[in-house]
């Protein structure tokens, strides 16, 4: 029996859609409680090639769901530290990592991608997603999950997107103050991941489907193109930089990420910033002062934005 | 074969678990801003399908209010 036996097992996929899942090239952006899981899955059902993308680092805090990551883990970037177990579950996957914030100036290193999974933690980044989609007729597969309730949308990369389902919705955060079940997360995971599947072989009908677990409610609704949808009507104002915040906040660390306003050379930033403290250098960023510097960002503990800036113009303005 | 007519919006809530009825026939903006829902936090759907504040509640249909789930 192959390793795939049990897949090909079900008429659904069969040898056929094994071999379509073979040769799937899926990019998961944000690899936390919901990409970490999507990422397993999808390596274990033997996909040919995982982009993962995330801007972040593991803390004990992501232990309670974020399945890939182990206490050795706290600390390392997700992006790598995920790939170094996906390596182990399944030697025939290819796996790509990139410690990135994805943003409108680097979205095209999605283009590569079949299928785009959804791990986000913000709405923003899934606008940013929804635009590329539209644009490059990509789909890609919408997941969110908050305490006990969450959604799945498998997007087609034609209409309707998600701004038809949430016209109104403005960019939130990526403040988590209300707390999340494993359940969930694992559960809208894997309901992703089938979207995924199905988009793969051509089975996927675009249903929204929502949960909320602590009253056994589970709804399945349907979502027509909105005829007013400016995004539809090719309007990407996300993707072209008109929207989108240059500094984010995130809350757990206390951190406020800055964008770069010209790309820094890590090598000679290293002497500079040497001269004046110890500099880590982990490779794809440098730690200085507890900051973490990237080429294009930099993550800056502080209280508030403002001195979030001072720092950020102190030391690299 | 005992046919009951519901003759109002039946509108659930899933933020708050609250179920209620509403007389009467009115855009989904004017029902949302009725029961004190944040549009911009909702997703609405009328009879089993999404739908944005223009559409239209009629006596008899069903209407959700899920809060929009950006967390991941």
């Amino acid at each position: 029996m192959s390793r795939y036996s049990r897949q090909e097992l079900f008429e659904a996929i069969g040898k056929k859609g094994q071999q379509k899942i073979r040769q799937a090239t899926i990019a998961i952006v944000g690899v936390g409680a919901l990409g970490s899981v999507s990422a397993e899955l999808l390596c274990r059902a033997g996909v040919k090639k995982l982009i993962l993308l995330d801007r972040d680092f593991v803390e004990e805090s992501n232990l309670q769901r974020q399945l890939l990551f182990e206490e050795a883990d706290v600390g390392k970037a997700k992006a790598l530290a995920a790939k170094a177990h996906l390596q182990k579950i399944n030697v025939g996957v290819e796996i790509e990592a990139f410690v990135v914030d994805v943003n409108f100036r680097n979205v095209d290193v999605l283009k590569e991608a079949d299928i785009i999974i959804d791990g986000t933690d913000n709405l923003e980044t899934r606008f940013l997603l929804n635009e590329f989609s539209l644009k490059t007729k990509k789909p890609w597969v919408y997941g969110g999950a908050v305490q006990d309730r969450g959604f799945v949308i498998g997007f087609t990369g034609r209409s309707p997107c998600l701004h038809c389902v949430l016209p109104k919705a403005q960019g939130v955060g990526t403040c988590d103050t209300v707390g999340v079940l494993n359940t969930t997360t694992t559960l809208i995971a894997s309901l992703q991941v089938n979207e995924c599947l199905k988009l793969i072989l051509g089975t996927s009908v675009g249903d929204v489907m929502h949960v909320k677990l602590m009253d056994n409610k589970f709804d399945v609704l349907k979502v027509k193109k909105n005829s007013s949808c400016k995004v539809c009507q090719g309007q990407y104002d996300y993707l072209e930089g008109r929207k989108g915040q240059e500094i984010i906040r995130f809350c757990r660390t206390g951190s406020f990420q800055l964008m770069t306003t010209k790309r820094l050379d890590l090598k000679s930033l290293k002497q500079e910033l040497g001269k004046s403290g110890t500099v880590e250098d982990l490779g794809f960023c440098l730690v200085f002062k507890n900051m973490k510097i990237f080429p294009d960002r930099v993550l800056i503990p502080a209280k508030t934005e403002t001195e979030a800036k001072l720092l950020y113009n102190k030391n690299f303005g | 074969m005992l046919l009951v007519l519901v003759m109002a919006i039946s509108v659930f809530i899933e933020r708050r678990n609250e179920k209620l009825t509403l007389k009467g026939k009115m855009k989904i903006q004017e029902l949302l801003e009725k029961i004190k829902a944040n549009p911009v936090e909702s997703v609405v759907s009328l009879n089993g399908e999404i739908v944005t504040e223009d559409a239209v509640a009629k006596d008899g249909d069903q209407v959700e209010i899920f809060s929009v789930v950006s967390g991941g």
